[in-house]
């Protein structure tokens, strides 16, 4: 218990180290190697600081954004798969190799862990929550045993029936004779493995280091002893219960965070990127290229793109990219190039921007070092509400089952569950949707901190 | 200004033209799409008469019956090159096999429907009736409700009261519409907290034609306002936050700006200057967005009625997309797109006519 | 000069106004003090940013609030402390009693009423006499500001006047309530030349028939000063440095940023000039203005002194009085 607690405690802090120290360095670095100018100008850091100063948006920011973070290491922490195993002499790292097939590009790394490479019958998957099980008692492998005495004595009873076939005989007897000599031989490894894996876990040849919550979205809570689903409960070690389908609805919805975010966060970025461009188009060199860009996006944005999605996802069943893509091209850079077109027309007829002109600096260095960073505010207030708006579409497509593939944790199809699942399990609506609206309202209180840092009113009033 | 708005208006045919070319594009060309699949199948049933087996099995992948795919095939001209077919899809192309049932939807012609063989205009505007209904009455509401509250937070700006309505405005926000609805479906449509006061979804009851016919009136319209409650709640969520907060900045930032200033010098009363000639100023933004709202009475009743199971036009287009019901699919995304140009095009009207300053050019 | 011996019409005494600009305060009226006596045309001249339309607006009480506050002094109108009223009791005497003429003359009228409509109102208010009547007295108005065709012009919206004729559609609506202090400020800058004379001697005349008959006339043209006001205060950083009798002042000017402006002045024959005129600097920012004299950083007269205190608005010689060390040293 004491570990698990530090082992939060480390990820967490973790977390927190990467969000306010290691990611804002990348940036700046990243930024500078861009050719921009990294440097807070004083108007800026006034606006940050006032930001600061805005407790509950400030504190939404932090905890978003150290839980987003924190959920990038999702595999090291909710996972069926230990961090570590041993068995005699094998070891294996599964989660580790979960983590690393996720994130590192191009990689060919196996995620699968045999079973008979540690002690249990089969050639599938290792099943991690009966090793952790049997570590504790061995006395569980007493049932699978017999079991396997039992399949063993069966197998040898057919096979003892078969005589020898000889040259003469047909192909098919000398064929069957060769399977239930296999299946003979193949029932006895099992046997023999069960029982030697008794052994070692008695003898404490194997150990096993599992993650915080050993659950996996994937995985069916076997261990419950009970037809799903099961209703929250604590001393289940169920904390917010199972779906219809005996998984485990925690893992589902941490998981289901980070997809979530994680695509709001890929939406709007790229979105806004390809808007802060067309934007600065039509703005920086204005004319026939601005009107016509304009009329362009005011007709595509009558486009009913949810709707739009929809069809294309009932012909195609989109992946996690597809669907971003198909939201950025339809949505998401739309709304922010009025607001950048605007911004650069207006900085540019500036003085400063004018003489740099006059004094033949080019264009893109005018653009980023002068340009760019006074027309960021529209994009750094708007993004938090952009951020909800594509969580709410991604959840609303997942929703109507044209969403990510099946299969994928998603907020949206939790919440399907819960409407078919209304009447008598009102646990599976209230979940997810508590963890829906909590998240989307802490991006909304940054939003509303972040408005108010750096567009600030004035509401005067005469008194 | 009225050449203004022709030209408004010519550009929603151009519009529309290139929303369906692309549509019809991209049905075309989605790989793995419907139509791709249909024409692997065509390929195959011509070159090989036994190849019927593999056909089924694409078939069976992507949904769609054979029928389905004759119909989708001779819909969308697959014989002929996209632009062409696209023209003929428009009823732009002279030499279209005239005896096609079908006559191009430039004449308002979208085909008819897989599932109910019934054309898809009069399946579509089928379902006007309970659309507009919640829209309309969900609009109004929130007018009703936004407005004055939207005045109240203005003239209480950082009070008490402007604080914890903010805080509920902004939890508005941040739900979905059809999440709240689920919600309340769940506290008080159901058994689970007691409170079971209201129906779990439908329009109405199903005897409710056989009861108005009886002439039990009263009864009718319980059954009906019961049946309204939480879907329109649902309906109004998404407009609620934003026009609460459009109304009070609207009003504060006129409250603020010079001629009211003036109109205290000359001494009018309070009154008149907060509610003629503030309030006039700030009502502007709202009375631009009647436009848009249109648009989005389409959108967001999709997911509404999909949750409170309410046979409208978002619930078509819901169980079309299931049953892959394309002519009423492009119906309806027509629809949509004319919708919101025209929505558009009322708000450019409605600002001309409430601001005098607005002259288009 | 037994007019000196009346009670003043409006008596400001220290008055203090400040904003709140990003957490600093800005003291944009730091303790001004002045009378406006009946029948008197009295001017208040300085360079833009020194205080004199936020001195005017806390008159009235129409400082905007945030960012700012009047956080002291009194002014009293008749006898009356303004800064006590409740907001009904101040909505009497504006208009009524003191009326004014702002500075932005293309935001001031409300863009969604007709001008007809808005000084139809306004008229109504305070005669309460019947709309056609109130109408014929806005096109009667209009007419005599310059406007032509005024009864068709009441059915323009202020977006169809030009800047100019918005100005005098405002001087229209506030001589219109003839009130018995008029306040002014810049009513003739958006003014062709020609006509700025004609309009200030319409204001100067209309407001002789009324009761009180005073004005309070802000403007950057020395000239007009020099034609209309009976007495001049001059400021300076959110403080009065000069209050003088107007032909003195341009005799003998005392504070040495009186000198200046007066210096830079053309010579009368050579015509009027239309702004005030530059003097070496820049104003000081009014966030951090110099602890001692406001105008030490510009002043050719400047000593050691005054930068470590600051002068006293004295009485010098009769009727005119001084913010400046100099001639706290002669000892008058
Ligand atoms: N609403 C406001 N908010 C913040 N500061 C203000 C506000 N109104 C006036 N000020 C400040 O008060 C000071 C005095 O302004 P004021 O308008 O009185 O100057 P002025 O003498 O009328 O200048 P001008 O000749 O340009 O009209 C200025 O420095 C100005 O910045
Ligand atoms: S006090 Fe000093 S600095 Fe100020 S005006 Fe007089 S002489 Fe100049
Ligand atoms: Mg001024």
């Amino acid at each position: 218990m004491l570990g698990k607690i530090l082992y939060l405690v480390i990820v967490l802090g973790l977390g927190t180290f990467l969000t306010r120290k290691a990611i804002p360095w990348i940036l700046v670095t990243l930024g500078r190697l861009l050719g921009f100018r990294m440097k807070a100008t004083p108007i800026t850091k006034k606006r940050l600081l006032r930001f600061k100063s805005i407790k509950r948006g400030y504190w939404s920011f932090l905890g978003i954004s150290i839980l987003f973070v924190s959920s990038l290491f999702l595999e090291l922490i909710v996972n069926e798969k230990p961090l570590y195993i041993r068995y005699k002499e094998q070891t294996a790292y599964p989660a580790l190799r979960d983590w690393l097939s996720l994130w590192v590009p191009f990689n060919s790394i196996s995620t699968f862990t045999p079973k008979n490479k540690f002690g249990q019958a089969g050639k599938s998957g290792v099943d991690f929550p009966f090793f952790a099980a049997c570590l504790k008692d061995p006395s569980l492998l007493l049932p699978k045993i017999e079991e396997a005495k039992k399949k063993l004595e069966r197998v040898e009873k057919r096979f003892k029936r078969l005589s020898p076939p000889k040259e003469s005989d047909s192909q098919f007897k000398k064929d069957r004779f060769k399977l239930r000599k296999k299946a003979v031989l193949v029932k006895k490894r099992q046997l023999e493995t069960l029982l030697e894996a008794k052994q070692s876990f008695e003898k404490g040849e194997a150990s096993i280091l599992q993650t915080l919550y050993p659950w996996s979205p994937t995985s069916f809570r076997t261990d419950l002893h009970k037809n799903p689903p099961n209703a929250p409960s604590l001393k289940m070690g169920v904390p917010l219960g199972t779906t219809p389908g005996g998984r485990d609805i925690l893992t589902l919805l941490l998981y289901g965070f980070r997809i979530s975010l994680g695509f709001a966060i890929v939406v709007a970025g790229i979105g806004y990127l390809i808007g802060i461009i067309v934007g600065g188009l039509q703005g920086y060199y204005g004319g026939w290229v601005d009107i016509l860009s304009q009329r362009f996006v005011e007709i595509w944005g009558s486009i009913p793109f949810l709707f739009m999605i929809m069809i294309i996802a009932s012909m195609m069943p989109p992946t996690f990219m597809i669907l971003a893509l198909l939201l950025i091209i339809l949505r998401s850079w739309l709304g922010i190039t009025f607001y950048i077109r605007g911004e650069f027309y207006r900085e540019k007829s500036k003085d400063y921007v004018q003489a740099a002109i006059a004094s033949g600096v080019s264009d893109w260095s005018i653009i980023t070092k002068h340009i760019l960073p006074n027309s960021l505010v529209p994009v750094v207030t708007f993004a938090p509400f952009g951020i909800v708006a594509f969580i709410s579409s991604l959840v609303s497509l997942d929703y109507l089952g044209f969403g990510l593939p099946p299969g994928t944790p998603s907020w949206g199809g939790l919440i399907r569950l819960g409407l078919e699942n209304l009447k008598f399990h009102p646990y599976m609506i209230i979940v997810p949707v508590t963890a829906l609206c909590a998240t989307l309202f802490a991006v909304v209180m940054v939003g509303e901190a972040v408005r108010e840092a750096f567009d600030p009113k004035v509401f005067s009033r005469l008194r | 200004m009225v050449s203004y708005f022709l030209r408004r208006l010519l550009l929603v045919p151009l519009t529309f033209i290139i929303i369906t070319f692309m549509v019809y594009a991209v049905f075309r060309l989605t790989p793995g799409g419907p139509i791709e699949r249909a024409e692997m199948m065509l390929q195959q049933a011509q070159s090989s008469e036994g190849g019927g087996g593999v056909a089924a099995g694409l078939g069976e992948q992507s949904g769609l019956t054979k029928e389905q795919k004759e119909k989708l095939l001779k819909h969308f001209h697959l014989d002929r090159s996209i632009p062409i077919g696209y023209l003929i899809w428009l009823g732009l192309w002279p030499d279209a096999q005239k005896d096609d049932s079908f006559s191009g939807i430039l004449e308002g012609d979208f085909g008819k429907s897989y599932r109910y063989n019934d054309p898809v205009i009069s399946t579509i505007t089928s379902k006007f009736p309970v659309s507009i209904y919640f829209g309309l009455i969900g609009y109004l509401a929130s007018w009703v409700v936004c407005i004055p509250l939207g005045i109240f937070k203005a003239l209480k700006h950082r009070s008490m009261f402007d604080t914890v309505t903010s805080f509920i405005v902004f939890l508005g926000y941040s739900i979905p519409g059809f999440v709240a609805a689920l919600l309340l479906l769940l506290f008080f449509a159901t058994d689970n907290f007691g409170m079971n006061w209201f129906p779990l979804g439908d329009f109405r009851s199903e005897n409710w034609d056989k009861m108005w016919a009886a002439g039990n009136i009263w009864w009718c319209i319980k059954d009906q306002v019961a049946h309204t409650i939480i879907p329109l709640i649902g309906y109004m969520l998404a407009s609620f936050a934003a026009m609460t907060i459009l109304m009070k900045n609207s009003l504060l930032d006129n409250l603020g700006a010079d001629y009211v200033r003036t109109a205290f010098a000359k001494g009018l009363p309070e009154r008149r200057v907060i509610f003629l000639h503030a309030l006039r100023n700030s009502l502007i933004p709202i009375c631009v967005g009647i436009g848009n709202a249109i648009g989005l009475i389409f959108a967001g009743s999709f997911l509404i009625e999909k949750t409170c199971n309410i046979d409208g036009m978002g619930l078509l287009g819901y169980t079309s997309l299931l049953e892959r019901d394309y002519p009423i699919l492009l119906g309806l995304l027509a629809f949509g797109v004319m919708l919101r140009l025209v929505g558009n095009i009322l708000s450019d009207i409605i600002l001309a006519l409430v601001d005098p300053r607005v002259r288009f050019q | 000069m037994d007019k000196e011996l009346q009670r003043p019409l409006l008596e400001v005494r220290n008055l203090r106004t400040y904003f709140q600009v990003e957490g600093q305060t800005a003291k944009a009226v730091d303790g001004v003090s002045f009378e406006i006596r009946e029948n008197e045309v009295f001017g208040l001249v300085g360079e833009s940013g020194s205080g004199k339309s936020v001195t005017s607006l806390s008159i009235l009480r129409l400082i905007p609030n945030p960012p700012g506050d009047i956080v002291g002094g009194s002014i009293h109108f008749r006898g009356t402390n303004l800064l006590d009223l409740s907001w009904d009791e101040m909505r009497k005497i504006r208009g009524n009693r003191i009326s004014m003429i702002f500075q932005e003359p293309m935001t001031a009228l409300n863009p969604v009423f007709t001008i007809g409509f808005q000084l139809v109102e306004t008229i109504r208010l305070h005669t309460g006499c019947d709309k056609t009547e109130a109408r014929v007295k806005a096109a009667e108005m209009l007419s005599l500001v310059g406007i032509p065709d005024a009864t068709k012009r009441l059915e323009d919206y202020p977006h169809q006047f030009s800047g100019g004729m918005r100005q005098r559609a405002m001087i229209a609506m506030a001589l219109s309530l003839q009130p018995n202090l008029l306040i002014a400020d810049e009513p003739t800058t958006a003014l062709d030349v020609t006509i700025q004379a004609q309009i200030l001697d319409l204001m100067v005349g209309l407001q002789k028939e009324t009761d009180g008959a005073s004005m309070l006339l802000i403007t950057h043209d020395l000239a007009v000063v020099a034609e209309t006001c009976q007495r001049v205060a001059v400021m300076y950083g959110g403080k009065i440095q000069e209050i003088s009798p107007v032909i003195p002042l341009f005799e003998d000017p005392l504070h040495p940023y009186t000198k200046g402006l007066l210096m830079s002045l053309p010579h009368p024959d050579r015509g009027k000039v239309n702004r005030l005129p530059t003097i070496p600097g820049i104003v000081p920012s009014i966030l951090n203005m110099p602890k001692g004299c406001k105008f030490a950083e510009r002043c050719p007269d400047r000593f050691e002194r005054c930068d470590l205190e600051e002068p006293e608005l004295r009485e010098i010689q009769p009727g005119r009085f001084c913010r400046c060390h100099l001639h706290d040293e002669e000892g008058v």
